[in-house]
């Protein structure tokens, strides 16, 4: 049992939707079901400035850039929006057909992709856009297709930015790839990894594997050329956020029960910390309790000396490894030295 | 059944193969109909294994026909000449001398004769010349034999005679296992008797073994994921022995031997035996809720609600041959007294110690039923009639002794009687006044009977105050049993009784006015005839438990906090009345001690507490060797031992020389712990090289993909120029903020 520190930032009023960390680590940015999003200094804690909206839907992704330029957010109210980090402007917006429910920029900045939730009749879609033109002109779609089958829940680029991996509502990850000439996407490969929804998918910082969770209990770590899954990390509830260390062979799972479930169960029961597995030996190492609520989304810092979850609660708590962290040996024999 | 281990199915062989020759082949030579069935004089006295010996002796196989007897037992068709002979049970049994004999013989000839033609016909006959209540009819043809099993099985002859017709072939494979395993063919070493069916009792480390009943990672909970697995206790890691998925869906337990590990499934319940645990026997009651094995591992008795008024929901098996020996009709409201979602009162059907005789209390009739398992009548042809008995309990071992309570009633006083079976002599009871409430506990040798006794404190009995005694019947050498009263005063949350010496443990909790909350005090007591008039031993506080639990071994008792967050286990020597060590277990929801009374598993089940679930193993003293956590778990359980071989002379023996064979099991036990590490070694060293080469493997691969890539892509120095600018700026910038 070693102490571990965590800074709380509860400026947030609504479930956390999602987290990251700026390439550099000096600074973390949130986004809520309720608008704002914000951003925050990972050294103190103080929260730097917002992103205001202007309206009251649900924030569900964001995005920043390599070099912390540009911030990209994607809305329940069909709106992704492209923020200047410094200054706090939004500087363009694309209408989507329906909700936002995944955005990322491509390793050079250069590109987005977003997928969106069906709605009514209207079929989920996955979109590739690129910004050459984002101070003032007009986005360029480079592909465009709805998706009929399955929803997409969770995504990211894959190795080289050459296609995007897709988890999905029925538990299958996929390829998708742009096919320039004919303005579409299509698909490379289909493996059905999971038994459920897809709810997280994040790439090693060596885009060797990406790290998927699921409802299904468990988080997986598949290669990212091939969705050949290696190994597996069994949870007792869903899963709704895992994220990789660039550090140590480390995975973070989080998760718990429904949110309809939560208020029924006492916060000890209600299976609201974090898990650190070991990725080689797929063997929990150590747990991270304080959440009242489900975690929704989980981020390890760049450089792997700490990590942050925000829950359903409407809390992030940023925590930094003691330094007992870095002597751990899950096997005496160190072969992970 | 056909894979049964060699070296019991051969011992068996000769016996069964004796019998072969001379009921069957050897009809030619002898003029069988006399010599079967009218020398009476000859087959007298004897039990039916007695016959298999004796035929034994009377026809020694010579060499050849061992040889031939051995090729026989190797070859799939056991025995040709058994095919034409079936057994009939339940025909009446009368006096084979009397004049009612002639007439049934006519009466069966008639009825086995449609089917073939009869070569033979012999009555077994009881030791007190009773036809002993089956035959066997051997037919010219085995078609015939065949067809009389299939149609006159369940034939009913009158009102309380329907045959049970089974082919001799069949029976041999039974009695076989029966001789091998039954008590009646004394051995000098029960282990090398029981054989491959005490094969985890007979292994050189002694290890023991514990099941564990779990739910994979799978949310839903209709039972298709679910595991019993088996694991060996070695101090250390447990050992994993065997895992099946929907091994068992209801549910399962050990027999009291270990002998046999029992499913329960929808469609009845089944018993594994054996180092491969496969099927040993199966019995087909549909909707089985619950099942028991008698303590001698002789019956079965399943359960299931009953479906309809009258419905026989209970039936007592012979274990071996899966028939039904007995049934009941027993109503839910008595198997669910508290409601269908409170536990059972179960085992309904209590045993005595040897299986001899079981009994069932009738809370309407006022009246235990005891029956002789034998031949599964009521004792006497009488139930035990007791006004108003509330309870009763078996001697769990010694003699068959039963001791049952019964409430005030018509200024009659309360009473604990022990009563002999099947003398119905009472042999010691006990008159209480003012009871509220009793509980009856043997100890496990059968050397104290404890009866807890809630007695009113006020005479009204309008107050619910109530005060707490003990009366401490012990059975020792003498005839006398003498009784001891321990008056544990008011507010007694939890009591034990040493299961192996003369020492009784008491929880109680006062209120008091200082602390909020309680000042709960662990109290003993001796139980000693000696001390009865000064029974207090020592008290301990400081010590706050919901539960008190002997090892099995005596001497050490855990205090457990049961279903509590705080899950408190503190391991107390009581010898010296110290706390040896104070533990915790977050949760935990039961404890059981292992047969040994070395280990302690505390654990959480699920059912009990949603939530994660674990279980941990632990010394006597209180250190954790071994913790797991398991999403679901269901139910933990120890399998049980065989009793113990050696006499108390040896056993003293072994204890006087415990140094020596100290040593040797240190040193085993180092060897076994640096093989453990060699393995965990290789074990980690595969993974760790597996991923490595992975990794790799993906490595290269992105390598290809990326110089490929490289390749195509020229023009983009441009923009990663204009990256590059906006970098430098962004920096300049915020290195000015810090400023």
């Amino acid at each position: 049992m070693a102490l571990i520190r965590a800074l709380m930032l509860l400026s947030h009023e609504g479930p956390i939707s999602q987290i990251k960390y700026n390439r550099d680590g000096d600074l973390l940015f949130s986004v809520s079901k309720t608008p704002p999003a914000m951003v925050w200094r990972t050294d103190t804690g103080m929260r730097l400035g917002t992103y205001e909206f202007g309206e009251k839907s649900a924030i569900s992704c964001l995005d920043i850039n390599k070099d912390t330029t540009r911030l990209v957010t994607g809305s329940a109210g069909n709106m992704i929006r492209l923020w200047d980090c410094e200054t706090g402007a939004c500087l363009q917006t694309v209408t989507t057909q329906t909700s936002v429910r995944t955005c990322e920029f491509s390793s050079d900045g250069q590109i987005i992709f977003y997928t969106t939730d069906a709605q009514r009749k209207i079929s989920p879609e996955l979109a590739i856009l690129t910004l050459k033109q984002f101070e003032g002109g007009a986005f360029d779609y480079i592909a465009q297709t709805h998706i009929t089958d399955s929803k997409v829940t969770a995504a990211t680029w894959g190795p080289f930015d050459q296609h995007i991996i897709t988890g999905h509502e029925n538990g299958s990850l996929r390829f998708y790839q742009a096919d320039n000439s004919a303005k579409r996407v299509q698909v490379l490969r289909n493996e059905q990894i999971h038994k459920d929804t897809v709810t997280d998918l994040k790439m090693t910082s060596d885009k060797l594997f990406c790290l998927s969770a699921s409802k299904d209990f468990t988080a997986k770590l598949s290669t990212s050329d091939r969705l050949e899954n290696i190994k597996t990390f069994n949870t007792d509830r869903p899963v709704n956020a895992a994220a990789i260390s660039s550090l140590r062979n480390h995975v973070i799972i989080g998760g718990g029960q429904e949110a309809m479930w939560v208020t029924q169960t006492h916060s000890h029961t209600g299976k609201f910390e974090a898990k650190i597995f070991h990725v080689i030996y797929e063997q929990e190492i150590g747990r991270v309790k304080g959440h009242f609520g489900p975690i929704n989304s989980l981020a390890f810092q760049p450089d792997g000396r700490g990590f942050s979850s925000g829950g359903e609660d409407g809390v992030i708590r940023m925590h930094q490894f003691p330094e007992i962290y870095y002597d751990f040996e899950f096997d005496r024999f160190k072969f992970d030295r | 059944m056909s894979e049964f281990p060699k070296q019991g199915g051969i011992s068996t062989g000769d016996g069964m193969y004796g019998i072969l020759k001379t009921l069957g082949s050897d009809e030619e030579a002898d003029s069988s109909t006399p010599e079967l069935s009218d020398d009476e004089g000859y087959v007298e006295c004897i039990s039916d294994i007695d016959i298999l010996n004796k035929l034994k002796e009377i026809h020694k196989p010579n060499e050849a026909e061992t040889i031939m007897l051995h090729h026989r037992l190797e070859s799939p068709e056991v025995s040709k000449e058994f095919d034409s002979i079936i057994i009939v049970e339940n025909i009446p049994q009368i006096d084979p001398k009397g004049e009612k004999m002639e007439k049934l013989e006519i009466i069966l000839r008639k009825i086995f004769s449609r089917f073939g033609k009869i070569v033979n016909i012999y009555f077994a006959k009881e030791t007190n010349a009773m036809l002993k209540g089956f035959m066997l009819v051997e037919y010219q043809s085995s078609d015939s034999a065949e067809q009389a099993k299939k149609i006159a099985d369940g034939y009913i002859m009158d009102k309380s005679h329907t045959f049970t017709i089974n082919l001799m072939t069949e029976v041999v494979e039974a009695l076989g296992m029966s001789d091998e395993f039954k008590e009646q063919t004394p051995l000098a070493y029960p282990g090398e008797r029981q054989g491959p069916l005490w094969w985890w009792a007979m292994k050189e480390d002694a290890h023991d073994q514990y099941a564990i009943l779990h739910q994979g990672s799978n949310t839903d909970l209709s039972n298709s994921d679910v595991h019993l697995s088996l694991w060996w206790n070695t101090g250390s890691v447990p050992r994993y022995i065997v895992e099946r998925l929907k091994w068992s869906m209801l549910g399962f337990t050990w027999s009291k031997q270990g002998t046999f590990l029992v499913t329960v499934h929808p469609q009845g319940a089944a018993i594994w035996a054996f180092e491969s645990f496969e099927r040993f026997q199966k019995y087909p009651h549909f909707g089985v809720k619950l099942v028991d094995i008698s303590p001698g591992e002789n019956y079965v008795v399943t359960c299931s609600l009953p479906q309809s008024e009258d419905d026989q929901n209970v039936k007592i098996w012979n274990l071996l041959t899966a028939k039904v020996v007995k049934t009941f009709s027993v109503e839910s409201v008595v198997i669910y007294p508290g409601g269908r979602d409170k536990p059972a009162k179960w085992p309904l059907i209590q045993w005595s110690y040897n299986d001899e005789y079981f009994g069932i209390l009738s809370l309407a009739n006022q009246s235990i039923k005891v029956f002789q398992s034998d031949c599964m009548k009521l004792l006497d042809d009488k139930v035990i009639h007791i006004p108003n008995i509330q309870d009763f309990s078996w001697r769990p071992t010694g003699s068959n002794v039963l001791a049952y309570w019964f409430p005030e009633q018509n200024q009659k006083p309360a009473q604990v009687a022990l009563m002999s079976i099947p003398t119905r002599a009472i042999a010691r009871q006990k008159n209480l006044v003012g009871v509220h409430d009793c509980e009856l506990k043997w100890t496990e040798n059968g050397r104290f009977l404890l009866c807890k006794v809630i007695h009113y404190i006020s005479k009204s009995r309008k107050q619910n105050k109530t005060k707490t005694a003990f009366e401490v019947f012990s059975i020792g050498q003498d005839r006398e049993i003498p009784v001891i009263s321990i008056d544990a005063g008011e507010s007694v949350t939890a009591y034990a009784l040493d299961q192996n010496g003369n020492k009784i443990a008491v929880m109680s909790s006062e209120a008091t006015k200082d602390v909020i909350g309680h000042q709960s005090t662990l109290k003993f007591f001796s139980v000693d005839p000696s001390r009865a008039s000064n029974p207090f031993l020592k008290d301990m506080t400081g010590v706050y438990a919901s539960h008190l639990s002997w090892s099995p071994l005596g001497q050490y008792l855990v205090a457990a906090a049961i279903s509590q967050n705080t899950g408190d286990l503190i391991f107390i020597d009581a010898t010296e009345f110290s706390v040896i060590n104070r533990q915790n277990h977050t949760g935990f929801t039961d404890i059981q001690w292992d047969p040994t009374g070395r280990y302690l598993c505390s654990y959480i089940n699920y059912m009990t507490r949603a939530t994660e679930c674990s279980y941990a193993l632990w010394t006597f003293y209180g250190r954790c060797y071994y913790k797991f956590t398991i999403p679901f778990l269901y139910a933990f359980k120890w399998r049980g031992r065989p009793p113990k071989v050696l006499t108390e002379g040896e056993q003293l023996e072994i204890q006087k020389n415990i140094a020596y064979y100290q040593k040797i099991f240190e040193q085993k036990d180092k060897k076994a712990q640096r093989n453990e590490a060699d393995k965990l070694f290789k074990k980690y060293r595969a993974m760790f090289n597996d991923f490595m080469d992975v990794k790799n493997c993906i490595k290269d691969r992105l390598h290809e993909l990326e110089t490929s890539l490289n390749k195509r892509l020229d023009s983009t120095m441009d923009e990663e120029n204009f990256d590059i600018e906006i970098v430098e700026s962004f920096d300049k910038e915020k290195v000015e903020i810090i400023k």
